[in-house]
């Protein structure tokens, strides 16, 4: 169901700001040859998980005065299947190569070196922005299996993710339940059955922008709609584990 | 036809109104000059043939057709008082398993052949007569009324239009989906009673194409065995013309949403 498409008729297009989770391959010396055996070797295990992955190179961990061949590091990574689609944690003189390779360059609040004034700003929004077809939306590495959901999860509807975070962009209706071994969170109302560090870690978290719920869990605790606050119900909240009993409080 | 459109209209919740509005959407696109079928999908509980005045003329059933115990033409029935507009009755003896994927598939493809727009009143539930009823649509009509239970089977409707459907199961553009609430009453709305057009959509998430108010005109128009669209007076009647137009992509103005204005004279006899 694509609902932008459905409510909007006049639109060609959005453009909108989405996170995607990357690869990114820092580089942590400047040896092309052994990162090449040693990347060679990486993807003979798991060929099937990097094929046509996108990647983002990462030069931040190396000297400044230390001369890269770009060129030649892409081609290695290229050569090993990955789409290289930008680099990030460079210098002015890589940001240049960079921009004639038709790379992006990106900016991490963490990423440092990159950050003068002027792309601090520019992302100051949107700290993650990549260009990349939007079937790669869903998790493409073994490291992570979040899900992330646009669409509402409807009433009589189950969803489970085996592991990581679930994340509902949309409503989850009365009757449905969504359950993650991470943290849950919703962005529109939670009216369903919220199960979050379904596999016992007492460390998960629900967040929800509005709590309706019929019941909320944590590692097996759980608190029925009607042990909640009535000054949180209907409210951005976020629900942890703590002492062995849920806490609610206000976002 | 190349373009034939299946209309589903579903709802989960019994009672909401789904055969009135079958028999009054088939109707009002056939007074558009749109070839139009109405198909019972309700096996064993058959209704849709007393809603539209035609149970005395009912010889074959849609059962017959799948069982190929008669032709498709034998058991449509001519609507008397509308052109362009037929009727193919379900069964009252049969179960709702009588309904094979194969064989409604079959019938459906040959209603293809000469109608523009097929409307399925599908059965309440979400067994297999609601799952055959929604699996060939291309749009579905959700009737709520305005209700917590009705809300919450609609969503589970939603969610099967989304995920059971032939054309989620071929990977073609999913299943368009319209919200129309029935039995509305502002009044109520107003005074707290009863779940506004915002609460529903904003649960449900889907376009609203149109509001239908509570409305003596219905039952009248049931007893009558005549579409409650054909009482053109009626504010009903009007509610309904205005869905279809919308539906056929007309912007027309939502009516019959806020409460009723009382006049003068109301206000000081009370009368109304």
């Amino acid at each position: 169901m694509p609902n932008s498409a459905k409510h909007d008729n006049k639109a060609a297009f959005d453009l909108k700001g989405t996170s995607f989770t990357i690869l990114v391959l820092s580089l942590r010396k400047n040896d092309l040859d052994a990162a090449a055996v040693q990347l060679a070797e990486k993807v003979r295990q798991a060929a099937d998980f990097f094929h046509n992955a996108p990647v983002v190179i990462n030069l931040q961990h190396l000297d400044e005065e230390e001369h890269i061949d770009l060129a030649m590091l892409v081609s290695i990574v290229r050569a090993q299947g990955f789409i290289p689609v930008g680099i990030t944690g460079c210098t002015e003189q890589q940001k240049h190569q960079a921009a004639a390779m038709e790379l992006a360059v990106l900016t991490t609040r963490a990423s440092g070196r990159a950050q003068d004034e002027e792309t601090e700003e520019f992302f100051a929004e949107e700290p993650v922005l990549i260009p990349l077809p939007a079937a790669q939306e869903k998790p493409t590495t073994a490291t992570d299996t979040s899900l992330i959901l646009t669409e509402p999860v409807r009433s009589g509807q189950s969803v489970t993710v085996e592991q990581g975070d679930l994340t509902v962009m949309a409503s989850v209706g009365s009757g449905a339940e969504i359950t993650a071994p991470g943290n849950i969170h919703v962005y529109g109302t939670l009216r369903g059955r919220a199960f979050a560090g379904c596999n016992g870690s007492p460390k998960a978290r629900i967040f929800c922008q509005r709590l309706e719920a019929e019941l909320v869990s944590i590692a097996g605790i759980h608190l029925v709609s009607e042990d909640f606050p009535a000054h949180l119900r209907s409210k951005a909240v976020h629900i942890r584990l703590h002492g062995g009993r849920l806490h609610i409080t206000a976002l | 036809m190349t373009n034939t459109k299946i209309i589903v209209i579903t709802s989960g919740k019994g009672g909401v109104g789904k055969t009135t509005t079958s028999a009054a959407f088939a109707m009002g696109l056939a007074l558009e000059g749109h070839k139009t079928a109405v198909v019972d999908f309700d096996v064993g509980l058959r209704n849709l043939d007393l809603i539209m005045g035609c149970e005395r003329r009912v010889v074959y059933d849609f059962v017959n057709v799948i069982n190929k115990e008669a032709r498709l033409n034998q058991a449509l029935i001519r609507d008397k008082r509308t052109e362009n507009l037929y009727i193919l009755p379900a069964s009252q003896t049969k179960d709702k398993e009588s309904l094979t994927m194969e064989g409604v598939e079959t019938v459906l493809n040959e209603l293809k052949e000469t109608f523009d727009y097929i409307v399925c009143d599908s059965p309440a539930g979400i067994e297999h007569g609601a799952f055959m009823a929604m699996y060939f649509a291309d749009e579905a009509v959700v009737v709520t009324n305005p209700e917590i239970s009705s809300v919450r089977d609609s969503d589970r409707i939603l969610g099967l239009l989304a995920s059971k459907t032939k054309r989620v199961v071929e990977n073609r553009t999913p299943v368009k989906e319209h919200l129309l609430l029935t039995r509305y009453s502002p009044e109520r709305v107003s005074r707290g009673e009863m779940l506004s057009v915002k609460d529903i959509q904003e649960i449900l998430s889907i376009p609203l194409l149109g509001v239908i108010p509570e409305s003596e005109a219905v039952l009248t128009a049931s007893n009558q065995g005549v579409p409650v669209i054909a009482n053109r007076n009626s504010d009903a009647g009007m509610a309904y013309q205005d869905c279809v137009a919308r539906f056929l992509g007309e912007d027309i103005e939502m009516r019959f949403i806020d409460p009723k204005k009382k006049s003068i004279f109301s206000k000081f006899f009370g009368g109304n």
